[in-house]
């Protein structure tokens, strides 16, 4: 199998199957415009991350190299609800920072998998919380003047009860 | 129309502000000289216009000594002066005007609906004409941010309007300092991916109604009116419609329109008393026997249903009705499609999936039964289309390729409403993202 060679921003060089280096768009879509040959000795900088999540990306695109592709967004296909396999889950136990980084570099590489994993988890911390729950959990500010913060509770009083 | 815009670039508020001079000396004279010309093209401008001889021109004119300074105000008087022809219907000329106010300043209507600008404020506009140039305001500016004035205007635009004045967007911002990684890191476009994941195909709004109440940032994002309206189009489908103007915003609709609620299920309690026979010994008192049973309705936002009817409390129950493919028990839990026409829902249900999906081509010898239930849609005084009320009942018995329909009599204790209860487990976990449509 020919491998690829990619750099993390911090200098770091990984070598990876093209196979596998190819499940992220931004990659493949750059292999294939500049027409890398496959003995090139080329590096494929990645400004945008660093070693610790290429690292995981990489981790995340080898388990996964065999999936099928991505199913088209029908929504009459019959699709497996709980869908986070446990090695996912496994994978994605990591600390919020490691996991919005996850979440950039999945976006800036175009690997739609992972960007709906990363973003699924993140989705399900909101999930069923009170505002006050969710500005906790991801150490978010409150910023509305009281005005403004008792405006957006009436707008939003139709769901408060039950 | 190529006056004053470029020319007068630098600090044509100075001459009115005057808390700003660093460099006004050198660009003092370029001012006025731009000035000038503004002055003389505009009083030929109100001279060569009839319309102006009226109304609205007489004003200005006896203040033309006193012409506005700034491009704010320049680009204030054409805005205001699109307005007069607005309203007198010369769409044509209006829009000239409103064509130059926004050449000056780009972002004059929200500024005008603002009350009249500080001086420092207006000072510290640069009469540039490249918007990357824009100088931002200063810390101060921060602290008199406009209150927020229910009565003037809604949040969104306010908010907006402070997006535009602060030169940024508006996005979350930490409560504590950290290192890590904060969510206020996410580009824009992901953050909404992530909503859509919130929201889920269950249509949660109840979350996303909660994230808005999180901070300005989320707020923005959980007003997106493409989510609403995808949401609207999960609903409703291609029965949709557009936005008339029954319903303000998609999100207006989604509210009022009469329609399911994902996230709970419907609960009927039916009690009554039946009569039983007197005893032998006893010919005194009269046995009688309190039946109390409960049915229950869990819709989905893919069309499908699952009924329950059975004896059993709701809270060892509703946990059975999570999941689109529910356990096998006894009773058994009746699964089906349903449909929304206005305010009236239309069910069917059979006591399992394959029997009707098999009951229309198979004349197979055992008798298959599905129920028809007809409910119409009702809002209680809090709980908007928390109520579900009979309007038809009828259960189609197939034997021998034949139907049979046997309506029921719709006693009114036996078929008490549905209501509505959240429950908590349903959209407690997103298993697909809101896609677009």
């Amino acid at each position: 199998m020919p491998n690829i060679k990619l750099q993390s921003s911090d200098g770091e060089i990984y070598n990876v199957d093209v196979e596998i280096a190819k499940c992220s768009v931004t990659i493949k879509t750059m292999l294939e415009d500049l027409g890398m040959d496959e003995d090139e000795e080329e590096v494929v900088p990645l400004p945008n991350v660093n070693s610790a999540i290429l690292k995981k990306v990489i981790q995340w695109a080898t388990y996964h190299k065999d999936d099928p592709p991505p199913p088209e967004d029908d929504e009459n296909k019959e699709k497996r609800t709980d869908d986070i396999s446990s090695w996912d889950a496994d994978f994605l136990k990591v600390d919020q920072g490691t996991l919005f980084e996850l979440i950039l570099a999945a976006n800036y590489l175009d690997i739609k998998g992972l960007l709906d994993v990363t973003c699924k988890t993140v989705a399900n911390m909101i999930k069923g919380k009170t505002p006050e729950e969710i500005r906790k959990t991801f150490n978010i500010k409150n910023d509305f003047s009281a005005a403004e913060e008792e405006q957006v509770r009436k707008e939003n009083e139709w769901c408060e009860e039950k | 129309m190529n006056h004053s815009n470029g020319e007068a670039s630098g600090s044509g508020g100075d001459v009115e502000g005057g808390d700003d001079q660093e460099d006004s000396s050198s660009s003092l004279s370029e001012d006025l000289g731009t000035l000038e010309e503004f002055r003389n093209e505009w009083k030929r401008e109100l001279e060569g216009s009839p319309l102006h001889a009226g109304k609205p021109g007489k004003e200005n004119l006896s203040s033309a000594e006193q012409i506005p300074h700034t491009v704010f105000a320049k680009a204030a008087y054409y805005f205001k002066l699109g307005v007069d022809y607005e309203e007198k219907g010369k769409m044509y000329e209006a829009i000239q005007h409103y064509k130059r106010a926004v050449q000056l300043y780009p972002d004059i209507e929200y500024h005008l609906f603002q009350p009249p600008p500080q001086p420092k404020y207006s000072g510290e506009t640069p009469l540039d004409e490249d918007d990357d140039k824009l100088v931002t305001y200063d810390v101060e500016a921060e602290d008199d941010e406009e209150e927020f004035d229910p009565e003037s205007m809604d949040l969104l635009t306010h908010l907006h309007i402070l997006s535009l004045r602060k030169q940024i967007r508006i996005s979350c911002h930490p409560r504590h300092p950290s290192n890590a990684t904060h969510i206020s890191a996410l580009p824009l476009e992901v953050l909404q991916y992530i909503l859509r994941w919130v929201v889920s195909s269950d249509l949660d709004l109840r979350s996303l109604e909660m994230c808005a109440r999180v901070c300005r940032g989320f707020y923005m994002s959980c007003r997106d009116q493409e989510l609403w309206r995808s949401a609207c189009m999960r609903v409703w489908g291609v029965k949709c419609g557009g936005l008339t103007t029954n319903y303000c915003s998609w999100r207006d609709m989604f509210i009022r329109r009469p329609r399911l609620h994902f996230g709970g299920c419907y609960i009927s309690k039916t009690t009554y008393i039946r009569h039983g026979e007197n005893s032998f010994q006893d010919q005194f008192y009269r046995p009688w026997h309190l039946v109390e049973y409960y049915r229950y309705l869990r819709f989905f936002a893919d069309g499908r249903v699952l009924m329950l009817t059975t004896p059993e409390e709701p809270v060892s129950c509703v946990g059975l009705l999570r999941r689109r493919s529910p356990p096998a028990r006894k009773p058994p839990i009746f699964t089906g499609y349903y449909r929304i026409l206005d305010t009236i829902v239309s069910i069917v249900v059979s006591p399992n999936d394959r029997s009707l999906k098999h009951s229309k081509s198979n004349s197979n010898c055992s008798p298959s039964n599905t129920f028809h239930l007809e409910l119409e849609i009702v809002s209680r005084k809090k709980a908007l289309h928390g109520q579900l009320v009979w309007r038809g009942y009828s259960v189609f018995t197939q034997r021998n390729g034949v139907e049979i329909d046997s309506p029921f009599e719709l006693i009114h204790n036996r078929f008490p409403p549905f209501y509505y209860s959240r429950v908590k487990s349903y959209t407690s976990e997103s298993t697909q993202p809101l896609y677009y449509s």
